[in-house]
């Protein structure tokens, strides 16, 4: 459903996202990992037209998105990293916002609104300005708007940043039923727990390039103790967590 | 150490501002503000410096009446800048939620952080006090004939006695406003203060801004305007307490002069003028009175309402909109049926309505325009505001054309106020469903602005066009103001190739050279359309033939628009938005 062939972004010559190419088909949960500045959320930006590329393509449904945008945007689904909303506005004004502007019809769309609102526990504070909501809040919010026209693509950036427990759970639930419904989702996240449980394939970036492409189990198989963590440790960490931690505490301690 | 970092802190955070850009250099923006308050005060003390020594020969009692002109132009000047410093820092005069979140953390005294604030406080209000009132005292000396000898003692009682009171008003308007605001937080609570809050920020804003606008007309032959004849209700005004608490301290160093023959054409106006001065004495020390008392008032409740405020550091409220159920579902079915059919246009004028009132850039924006047509229907109608007129054919010109002039500013306001984006940040949400067609988005913004601005202005200028002109007359000129209304959005936007409240901002024309041109063009255009008006009044047929001229124009212009919709809108996140100093071109 959606491909990324050569995908480079370069800021000011450097290349943040350097040939990132790979698929995601329908019914398909990709996990994007990769540590902090690996070039995660400038790959979903770019997937979602956001950005432009400085090189390579991407490709909804074999078409180069570029060349039909709208028709593009209107089947996506984006939750991104940061959610940065209208603050003026209550968490209803701006579900209806986004709901008007998809061009959603007016029923089916408070009725959806009011609904999900229900469901992820938002229905006291829907008429609260969202400036006064907690950063979970404010990503339910985000999640709300991504799934409010059904889509056919979500591309989630760290949807979990700031969830409660149940959440999170009713999140891991969500995603895997969306995609046993065709929907295609690409799963970025620093959980590798939730990556684990809910997706089928796993990308890991590292500055920039991919360094592993495969099934959980094929990239659980080459570690010893078969876990996504110690896999995730081989691939791109250079560093032991244990030491670094020894050090911080020894800074803090004053010894170092 | 500390307390000092604490309070440099909250000075900087004056200018994390709304209507300061993200992106200007701070120590720009203050060095503008204060340099732009600095020079205008110097031009003005210059500029009635020179007046007095192009007539070195003024005799004492007309330099004393005429004295009362500038000290009601610099007491106001010092009182209404100080007023609305505080209205433009509204949020910013007590600690917020975020303060509490970033400095209760820290091991500091609850005390340290609220002493630290006032100080804060105290210092932007001293500063632009001295800003605003350092050329006038200094020029003060010069504001007396050079016929009259006074000696360099009484001068500099005069400058101590210009000194003490502008700084006196300059004090009272911060205190008034900045003790309205606390008292009105100590006795309703926070969270209800906060529903009315951005209401009466507003209604400050447009009341201070038209009384400064008004000021170069209200400081002439202010003896006779504002003192004479015991007119009690302009006596109430703050201002004329503060003159008349200087004439008290300093009065009688002129009034007390020797009088010598004066000019032969000045024997007569000398003592008038005398006469007029001195039968006003007692209500000077009336007037210094209840200045005194107010001043001290103020300062009490401000004083009273900030230590009753500061008990506990502020955390973070709740906003909720309370509406009507049965209203709000009422209002989203007419505006989904009638007034706005399409969801794109919904959107529009939704958003539109979502961010006029809660962002205090856009309302800034509409006061002043708001304040700027107010001031201009004054200025030309003048007392003519609240004449009976029951002849149709010889109704005045200035009364007829203060619809379009208000119609005209307040909607130039809201043109403006779209171009300003309500978050850039948040414009996001907008690229990610952006359909491309923007028609309908702005289509609801047009709607939006003749809804909530253009019609509730033409009922309420309605209501005084009726107490004033006959009925018949009343309802016609409603009728060209709705269709005038109509006419300017479409113009105002047309060409308009950007997406209201969500594109980044692009200074549009210079403000400096092209404003004035502008109100020059809006009052010829008002008093055209009003000329016009007066003779379609006369027949039926001419009134048809207004209407429907209005109605073709405003058609040609929306199919004139749509002609040129080959470049379509566009969002424009990425440019930055222009720092405030480029957008008045100052530095150019």
């Amino acid at each position: 459903m959606l491909e990324a062939r050569h995908l480079v972004k370069r800021f000011f010559g450097t290349p943040i996202v350097n040939d990132v190419s790979f698929a995601i088909n329908s019914g398909e949960v990709v996990g994007y990992l990769g540590p902090n500045g690996s070039g995660k959320s400038t790959t979903a930006k770019m997937l979602t037209g956001l950005l432009d590329a400085s090189d390579g393509a991407v490709f909804f449904k074999k078409q180069d998105i570029r060349r039909d945008p709208v028709a593009f945007r209107q089947r996506l689904g984006y939750v991104p990293e940061e959610p940065i909303l209208y603050n003026f506005q209550s968490g209803t004004e701006y579900l209806q916002l986004v709901g008007r502007l998809r061009e959603l019809n007016s029923g089916l769309m408070t009725r959806r609104i009011a609904a999900l609102l229900e469901l992820f526990g938002l229905s006291d504070a829907a008429n609260q300005d969202i400036g006064s909501y907690s950063k979970g809040m404010k990503q339910k919010v985000m999640l709300i708007a991504a799934l409010l026209h059904d889509p056919d693509l979500l591309i989630l950036d760290e949807p979990d940043s700031g969830l409660d427990v149940m959440s999170t759970l009713v999140l891991r639930h969500l995603v895997i039923a969306l995609a046993r419904r065709g929907k295609a989702v690409l799963y970025s996240s620093h959980v590798l727990e939730l990556i684990e449980k809910t997706c089928t394939r796993v990308i890991v970036i590292h500055q920039g390039r991919i360094v592993a492409d495969d099934s959980v189990e094929s990239l659980q198989r080459l570690a010893r103790s078969g876990s996504l963590e110690e896999v995730f440790s081989q691939l791109v960490l250079r560093v032991d967590p244990e030491r670094t931690a020894a050090d911080i505490l020894d800074v803090i301690a004053g010894h170092a | 150490m500390r307390d000092r970092l604490l309070v440099r802190h909250f000075l900087q955070r004056f200018l994390e501002h709304d209507l300061i850009s993200s992106t200007a250099d701070r120590r720009d923006v203050v060095s503008v503000v204060g340099g732009a308050l600095i020079a205008l005060t110097l031009f003005t003390s210059v500029l009635i410096a020179w007046v007095y020594q192009l007539n070195p020969f003024m005799p004492p009692g007309l330099t004393s009446v005429r004295s009362l002109d500038d000290r009601f132009l610099f007491v106001s000047v010092s009182m209404l800048v100080m007023a609305l410093l505080a209205v433009s820092q509204w949020d910013a005069l007590s600690l917020d939620a975020r303060d509490t979140a970033v400095l209760g953390i820290l091991p500091i005294p609850k005390a340290a952080i609220i002493r630290a604030k006032f100080l804060a406080v105290a210092l932007l209000a001293a500063g632009t006090l001295v800003a605003c009132n350092f050329a006038p005292t200094l020029f003060r000396f010069a504001s007396v004939p050079t016929g009259l000898r006074i000696g360099v003692h009484a001068s500099l009682i005069l400058t101590m006695a210009h000194a003490l009171v502008s700084l006196a008003a300059g004090v009272f308007g911060f205190l008034a406003v900045y003790g309205l605001r606390e008292g009105l937080i100590a006795v309703l609570g926070q969270n209800r203060f906060g529903s009315i809050s951005s209401i009466l920020q507003s209604v400050l804003l447009v009341v201070l801004t038209s009384a400064l606008l008004l000021l170069p007309g209200s400081s002439i032959d202010v003896a006779s305007r504002w003192f004479e004849g015991g007119r009690r209700v302009r006596q109430a005004v703050p201002q004329v307490w503060f003159v008349g608490l200087h004439e008290t301290i300093a009065g009688r160093i002129i009034d007390d002069l020797p009088r010598t023959q004066p000019q032969r054409f000045l024997v007569v106006p000398e003592r008038n003028a005398t006469n007029l001065y001195r039968s006003l004495r007692p209500l000077y020390r009336w007037l210094g009175r209840v200045a005194t008392e107010a001043l001290a008032a103020v300062m009490l409740i401000t004083i009273a309402s900030c230590a009753w405020n500061s008990r506990r550091l502020p955390s973070a409220g709740i906003r909720r909109r309370r509406r009507s159920r049965a209203l709000n579902l009422a209002a989203r079915w007419v505006v989904g049926h009638v007034v706005a059919r399409s969801p794109q246009r919904e959107a529009g004028f939704w958003f539109t309505l979502q961010t006029l009132p809660r962002r205090l850039n856009h309302r800034v924006a509409l006061a002043s325009s708001l304040a700027v047509g107010f001031s201009l229907i004054v200025v030309t109608a003048g007392d003519r505001m609240l004449m009976v007129h029951t002849d149709a054919a010889i109704i005045p010109l200035t009364i007829l054309a203060a619809q379009a002039l208000l119609i005209t500013s307040v909607l130039t306001g809201f043109r403006h106020a779209a171009q300003v984006p309500s978050e850039l940040r948040a414009s996001r949400t907008f690229s990610l469903v952006w359909t491309g067609d923007a028609r309908s988005y702005v289509s609801g913004v047009k709607r939006a602005g003749f809804i909530a601005l253009a019609l509730p202005v033409l009922i309420i200028l309605s209501l005084w066009h009726a107490a004033l002109l006959p009925l018949r007359v009343a309802v016609l000129h409603l009728g060209v103001g709705t269709a005038y209304s109509i006419f300017l959005i479409e113009v105002l936007f047309l060409r308009y190739r950007r997406v209201p409240f969500v594109s980044a901002y692009q200074p549009g024309v210079e403000m400096k050279s092209h404003g004035v041109l502008y109100v020059v063009l809006m009052l010829l255009l008002s008093f055209a359309l009003a000329g016009t008006e007066r003779l379609a009044f006369q027949t039926v047929f001419r009134y048809v033939a207004l209407i429907g001229a209005i109605g073709g124009l405003t058609v040609a212009a929306a199919a004139f628009d749509r002609a040129r919709l080959e470049v379509p809108p566009m969002l424009d996140l990425e440019e930055q938005p222009a720092s405030p100093t480029q957008r008045l071109g100052l530095f150019e």
